[in-house]
């Protein structure tokens, strides 16, 4: 075996348990089948090659030489033993190359039985969902001057409570924050994280029952029919509602820019991960000049750091990622559209954008605007499976499969990315630091550097597009932008 | 002619077997270390789904068994190559 093929073998370890799916194939399948199927086909080659090696040193001796000759009986016998191991040598590699493609194929079937087993779920929770708003609508007479009751004495008493017992308030409300973070192994358990996806999926559908329509005509609107209503139109209804508590309200944000600073071209994706920026910066744009050529950009955003629903002066916040998964102009995205134009970013220009979290998002809405020249995409941990990027942007999306919040974007009917997936806490205890520790940006950066590893054809490819923006770069001048809300619109 | 054989045939086919012995180690080694690797090539299986652990493990070890077999008839014909050899360099 190769010093290579050695190398990968040994990587197969670290990368065993990641998950690699679409990018233009419907084969899904663990990285450590794809390294084996890599394998064999490197072992069907090798025994080719050594295949026609023992025809040659069959045909340097024949029977007329050896008899004419006098040669030994052993010469006889080498010259059987040599046919009998050329048969032998190409039955082993009809054997190798028989196994690959078997591993091939099961991958495609799981990949289709997946992509299969995903739809029934979705269209049965959206079913579900909308005769559940339905049943809740025709109770609605009933259940009202119940909830109202209910909502009215709770909210009255912890109203109270917090002007007769503060200390006992607060207390609660730490008591709720401690329960959320001791249950936090639920929170990241990956059967929670699909059931938040799908649920997201079918709230449309909910509402569609709510509002008294027949399920096959909900079924006929939402993401499974028409998609004339999905998490986008969802993501509507809760800022609508929130906004009439002065909650999830989009206000105008400035942006500054910092000292502009030498780099180096990036490589790969651990590299580009590194360069994706934290509060209380948001952006970094690096310009990649080239003589005699267009400027390429390199950008990276960051993910949500504030996730107060009532705005305060942080753009990356929660109310831009409902705007943004409602399909609005976020606040971040304005700023983010603010910072490049700075950096002089134009519609021509070449830009290969790295994003985290809602970093993600505003990255996968730029890549589908007819605004800019997105040459390839690189999410992590971002709720965007309901934004359509085209096929023409090569977007690889890392999730963790532990990591709720890129559930929050639903499912990812609209566009093809290539969705590497990993456990990030398979094999170890969660982080007890974070209430969503497979969220954190430090776990995406580690899954960076394993990614990085995998020989997989699909993600070379991707790594060999992003890594494309280096070529012929001179000089790298680096940005960081800073972005704050502004006054209410 | 058999039992007369002349020196330029003995040098014929000393240097015909010559080669084909330098070829049939070359491809002796090449399976030997792929028989060594094979080890290797089993990755931790017990997450992939149950068709595409079926296929390996039932293949797996048939492939192993392939391998072997050409890799021992190899040696075989190596054996037989270096016999005759030593018999023809052996003659005056």
């Amino acid at each position: 075996m190769s010093g290579a093929r050695l190398r990968a073998a040994d990587r197969g370890s670290a990368t065993t348990g990641i998950t690699i799916g679409g990018g233009g194939s419907v084969s899904v399948a663990d990285v450590a089948l794809y390294d084996a199927v890599a394998r064999l086909g490197a072992l069907a080659e090798t025994l080719r090659s050594c295949g026609r090696s023992l025809a040659v040193a069959d045909g340097l001796v024949v029977p007329a030489m050896l008899v004419s000759a006098d040669a030994p009986l052993s010469a006889m016998r080498a010259e059987e033993a040599v046919r009998s191991a050329v048969i032998r040598v190409a039955a082993a590699e009809h054997g190798a190359d028989a196994l690959r493609s078997a591993l091939s194929a099961s991958a495609i079937s799981y990949g289709l039985a997946e992509r299969g087993a995903s739809e029934l779920v979705q269209h049965a929770a959206a079913a579900l969902a909308a005769r559940m708003g339905l049943v809740g609508a025709l109770l609605r007479p009933l259940l009202l001057p119940f909830l109202v009751g209910v909502a009215t004495i709770g909210g009255s008493a912890f109203a109270l409570a917090r002007v007769i017992a503060p200390d006992a308030t607060a207390e609660s409300l730490d008591a709720l924050a401690g329960w959320l973070h001791s249950h936090r192994a639920l929170l990241s358990d990956p059967l929670v994280v699909e059931a938040v996806r799908y649920t997201v999926m079918s709230v449309d559908d909910g509402l569609g029952g709510q509002a008294l329509l027949p399920p096959p005509v909900v079924a006929l609107l939402g993401d499974e029919g028409l998609g004339l209503a999905g998490v986008d139109t969802s993501a509507v209804a809760v800022a609508a509602a929130a906004g009439l508590f002065g909650a999830l309200r989009e206000t105008k944000s400035e942006v500054t820019a910092g000292a502009t600073t030498p780099a180096t071209p990036p490589s790969g994706f651990a590299e580009r991960a590194a360069r994706v920026p934290s509060s209380p910066t948001q952006i970094r744009v690096d310009r990649l000049v080239r003589p005699g050529e267009p400027d390429r950009f390199e950008v990276y955003v960051a993910g949500t750091a504030d996730f107060a629903p009532v705005p305060g002066a942080e753009p990356w916040d929660l109310t831009s990622n409902v705007t943004a998964l409602a399909g609005g102009e976020a606040g971040s995205y304005r700023a983010l559209e603010t910072a490049l134009a700075d950096a002089g970013v134009t519609a021509e220009s070449p830009l290969t954008v790295t994003g985290y979290s809602q970093g993600g998002l505003l990255a996968a809405e730029l890549a589908a605007s007819d605004d800019y020249r997105v040459e390839a995409l690189y999410t992590m941990g971002a709720p965007a499976g309901q934004v359509v990027v085209p096929d023409s942007v090569p977007w690889i999306a890392v999730e963790h499969t532990d990591d709720v919040v890129p559930a929050l974007g639903g499912t990812t009917e609209s566009a093809d990315p290539l969705l590497v997936r990993r456990k990030a806490f398979a094999d170890r205890p969660l982080d007890d630091r974070y209430l969503f520790p497979a969220h954190q940006l430090e776990y995406y950066r580690e899954t960076a550097a394993l990614v990085d590893g995998i020989s997989e054809p699909r993600v070379v490819a991707l790594r060999e597009r992003l890594d494309a923006s280096a070529e012929g770069v001179t000089r790298v001048e680096s940005t960081l932008y800073s972005a704050r809300r502004l006054e209410r619109e | 002619m058999p039992g007369h054989p002349t020196p330029v045939t003995d040098a014929a086919a000393l240097a015909a077997l010559e080669a084909q012995e330098a070829r049939l180690r070359a491809v002796a080694a090449r399976l030997a270390e792929e028989i060594g690797a094979l080890p290797r090539m089993l990755p931790a299986t017990e997450e992939w789904w149950g068709p595409a652990r079926l296929a390996y493990d039932g293949s797996h070890a048939a492939l192993a068994s392939l391998l072997r077999g050409a890799a021992a008839t190899v040696d075989d014909a190596l054996l037989e190559t270096a016999r005759a050899l030593a018999t023809l360099r052996g003659r005056p």
